[in-house]
């Protein structure tokens, strides 16, 4: 039974293996988690198809292939022999020579060696338009190490390397082969800090694609931050009220998060160019509304996956859909669908005690909304015709948005009528 | 038939019977299904009949009008226009042969019979009355169904005195004027062919020169060459109507702005082929279809219904054999779970085989500028080529067009006697992407036609030789 790169949505083309849980020849029940894989969305352990013994491994760790690729093959018997990718040097270099069946027709001897033929080590044929572009291009020997080759048995092509350069300009980033080998750019000699003293951690999948999400949205969108206070008395009383009977009747802990996601909600519908995307010098203005929430992972790590069509859900519909989403996201259980196609994105760092931030918008989108923490402050209210000073639960609400599509008085209306929303709630409303 | 195929191929072109080779060379149990004989329009009523023609052509061309130059005296030359055609349908049938033993030596179940569509893995056979008398299920459905001449209304075939490129290489008696509608490689093959043996030809082209797809300086060349032929050529020339009247047809045509008419015994409409993909159940499936030919994602061939695929002709242009083939054995890598790379398309060569032959890859110097390069361009003539000299063929250069940047090859641009078989290094070249310095560098037999590929990278990087 072959073992193919499972298909995890509909914008995902590949995968990368991050793990493999069996070596080749044990026995692999259904079910049973195979291997963990990394899309360009999220990491998910992959169940085995079927039951049988793992008889050959055709994609190692590490390595990237398009969906629907074979990556393994399991064999209902023990195998006698078994192969496996790119990690033990030794079988690698034999299985150039000895191979175990002997081609089945002249024309296999063309056929497409599976990376069980390769040495990683070695950079394989570069053409000479290859070697003329990075030599023009600067591109290192290093650096063209990293590079994944579509050509014929992997090889670099002219397309690769180009694309590889492209994306470099795109995303104004150091080459990725800073590696082990050059602390001295850390530890300068002279400066009595030695080697032993820093730590060399390889960036792993996740914080590389954060990485090159943030530095992307710095360089697509002019991020500008409005900032409001919010007091959120009636909805801090509504909570303190009903969060016992909410966690028994709904099973949820009552939050203030679905009361701005609703307000946030209301706001976007007012004013829908806030829910929009550009293309070029096109604006794309959303008719749903897929409302992402910023998810933060354990150590250390980020998600923002979205809840379809928020627009038709009410307060309560909103509670248990975050509830849900973030419960997903701590287990590793989204699938890249749920992070696509979001329009708007909540993050609320208010949880860490940050009573204000200026976040980073969630590409393709044009603006984020930041949750600063409720905190008792106090504040100058009119009463009577008196003004007193007394004490609220206030929030700071921060509204970064594109300036290349939202001016400062959109994003101000904006912001205003999330408050108009949060300031006004009536219990009755639910 | 109720055991199940991996691979189920429905035509059997040269898209076809190349897929369902490879499927059975990589272990899969494969079925083909063709109503006809094997080959496809390519070995029955396309390439190779074709170049059997024109190499009758060739042969009488060089003994009526140089013979001389080579010290030779003919006398009494003459040909028989039935042998030549006769010629030509013996070696199609011999070649159509050599393909059923090719089936039948990779064990391949051949179905000679109808194939309608009638779910994503099963294939009905039908008989002429419509009944369907067979079955075939299959994991995977390869579409090879090929494509056809293009009718237009302005130009009704009537297969006797307005004909397509079928008819016109099996005639009864030879023209005495014909009129060729469209200057593609199928109206240039004809227009030489017809007039070295004594028609006269009118070559009419609706673009502004014959050809059109090949670089300006080699269309213009090749134009001159024709009219020096005796070939009338009419470009920026629309038909407006052709009608038969008594045994003569009538070609109206809208010739740069003026109307214009031309009388012949046959006209031959060769404006271009359109998909076959009506009558098979594309419908009933939901296959998804553009501008006449089914649309595919070309990582894989796949249709939009999974299981099924379509390669060749019938998924549209370049409608050119030898990327059918190509196609038909990238589907079927991809469904063996191979990686092969994806077809690079702009890496096809295209020949046209009259004379001077005319083959090409690549960008255009007009393309190649329009997509922003700066250019580096080499051109080296025949002329200046002592084998040319030698072999008496000194019409025609080669014109090789590299991106100063980064030395690529961008395109390869070939008019004369073997062009045809000379751009097959350029195509490995571009494949292999070798730049301008791999090929100078490459040592090249002496002498050659092929020397003249070096010294054209002579020729833009100012290292040539002999000129």
């Amino acid at each position: 039974m072959d073992v193919v790169m499972p298909k995890m949505g509909e914008s995902v083309m590949e995968g990368t293996i991050i793990k493999w849980y069996k070596k080749v020849g044990d026995r692999v029940k259904k079910d049973e988690p195979l291997f963990e894989i990394s899309t360009d969305k999220v990491d998910t352990e992959i169940p085995s198809p079927g039951e049988g013994y793992l008889a050959e491994v055709m994609v190692g760790e590490q390595e990237t292939v398009e969906v629907g690729t074979v990556v393994a093959r399991l064999e209902p018997d023990k195998p006698a022999s078994a192969r496996s990718a790119g990690t033990k040097p030794a079988e690698t270099e034999s299985a150039g020579i000895e191979t175990s069946s002997l081609p089945a027709s002249m024309h296999d001897n063309f056929a497409f060696p599976s990376p069980a033929f390769e040495k990683k080590e070695e950079i394989g044929f570069l053409s000479p338009l290859v070697l003329n572009i990075a030599k023009t291009e600067k591109v290192s020997f290093e650096e063209l190490r990293t590079i994944k080759g579509t050509g014929l048995q992997n090889r670099i092509t002219q397309k690769d390397l180009l694309l590889h350069i492209d994306r470099k300009k795109q995303q104004n980033i150091k080459p990725q082969h800073v590696s082990t080998s050059s602390p001295s750019y850390y530890c300068p000699k002279g400066s009595g800090v030695s080697s032993n003293d820093v730590e060399v951690i390889p960036m792993d999948n996740v914080r590389q694609k954060i990485m090159q999400h943030m530095i992307h949205s710095r360089d697509t969108s002019v991020h500008v931050t409005a900032l409001i206070e919010v007091n959120m008395l009636k909805i801090h009383t509504f909570i303190q009220n009903h969060k016992n009977d909410f966690l028994e009747k709904e099973g949820i802990k009552l939050t203030y998060m679905p009361f701005i996601a609703d307000a946030a909600i209301k706001a976007l519908k007012e004013y829908p160019l806030v829910n929009s995307t550009i293309d070029g010098t096109t604006i794309y203005k959303k008719k749903y509304i897929n409302l992402g929430i910023a998810v933060a992972m354990e150590p250390n790590g980020l998600i923002v996956p979205n809840i379809k069509k928020a627009g038709e859900k009410n307060l309560i519909g909103l509670a248990k859909a975050i509830n849900d989403l973030a419960a997903n996201a701590r287990t590793k259980k989204l699938t890249p669908d749920d992070i696509a196609q979001g329009t708007f994105t909540i993050t609320n760092y208010g949880v860490f005690g940050s009573i204000f931030g200026t976040p980073i918008i969630n590409q393709p989108e044009v603006a984020i909304l930041g949750v600063g923490a409720v905190i008792k402050k106090p504040v100058a209210v009119e009463i009577d015709g008196n003004d007193l000073i007394t004490v609220r639960p206030i929030m700071a609400l921060t509204l970064a948005h594109d300036h290349r599509i939202i001016d400062g008085m959109l994003g101000g209306k904006f912001l205003k009528f999330v408050k108009d929303v949060l300031e006004s709630f009536e219990p009755d409303s639910l | 038939m109720a055991e199940k195929y991996h691979v189920a191929v429905l035509g059997g072109g040269p898209g076809g019977y190349v897929a369902a080779v490879r499927a059975a060379q990589l272990g899969l149990k494969t079925v083909i299904i063709e109503k006809d004989n094997l080959g496809g329009i390519c070995l029955n009523w396309g390439c190779i009949p074709t170049k059997s023609l024109l190499k009758n052509a060739e042969i009488y061309d060089l003994m009526k009008y140089h013979s001389s130059e080579f010290g030779i005296k003919v006398q009494g030359l003459e040909f028989d226009f039935s042998k030549i055609i006769k010629r030509s349908r013996d070696i199609s049938d011999q070649i159509v042969k050599n393909i059923e033993f090719l089936i039948k030596k990779n064990k391949i179940d051949r179905i000679k019979g109808f194939g309608k569509l009638a779910s994503a893995s099963k294939i009905d056979i039908i008989n002429p009355e419509g009944k369907s008398i067979d079955s075939v299920t299959a994991e995977n459905i390869i579409i090879a169904t090929g494509a056809r001449p293009k009718n237009i209304p302005s130009i009704p075939v009537d297969h006797k005195m307005i004909i397509t490129s079928t008819e016109a290489m099996n005639l009864p008696e030879q023209p005495k004027e014909l009129i060729v509608v469209g200057a593609g490689a199928i109206g240039v093959e004809f227009a030489y062919f017809y007039s070295v043996l004594g028609t006269k030809v009118t070559l009419i082209e609706m673009l502004d020169s014959i050809l059109p797809v090949e670089d300006k300086e080699v269309s213009l060349t090749l134009e001159k060459s024709f009219k020096k032929r005796g070939i009338d050529i009419l470009t920026n020339a629309a038909v407006q109507k052709a009608e038969i009247k008594s045994n003569k047809v009538n070609v109206c045509a809208l010739v740069n702005g003026s109307l214009k008419e031309l009388t012949a015994d046959k006209v031959l409409c060769a404006v271009g082929v359109t998909g076959n993909v009506e009558g098979f159940g594309l419908e009933k499936l939901g296959i998804e279809l553009y501008k006449n030919h089914i649309k595919v994602d070309k990582s894989n061939y796949s249709t939009n219904v999974k299981g099924v695929f379509a390669i060749g002709d019938v998924i549209g242009p370049p409608w050119l054999a030898h990327v059918a083939s190509a196609e038909g054995i990238h589907c079927v890598e991809k469904i063996k779970g191979l990686t092969p790379p994806d077809i690079n398309y702009n890496n096809v060569p295209g020949c046209t085989y009259c004379q001077p032959q005319v083959a090409s890859i690549g960008f255009t110097e007009q393309k190649a500028k329009e997509a922003g390069y700066e250019l580096k361009i080499g051109k080296f003539p025949f002329m200046a080529s002592g084998k040319a000299f030698a072999i008496g063929e000194r019409e025609g250069f080669v014109k090789l067009i590299f991106d100063a940047k980064y030395g690529e090859l961008l395109g390869a641009h070939i008019i004369g006697s073997e062009a045809t078989e000379m751009i097959a290094e350029l195509a490995m070249a571009k494949s292999l992407e070798a730049t301008a310095e791999s090929i100078i560098k490459t040592i090249h037999a002496h002498p050659t036609l092929s020397e003249s590929v070096m010294e054209a990278v002579g020729v833009a990087y100012n290292e040539a030789i002999h000129i």
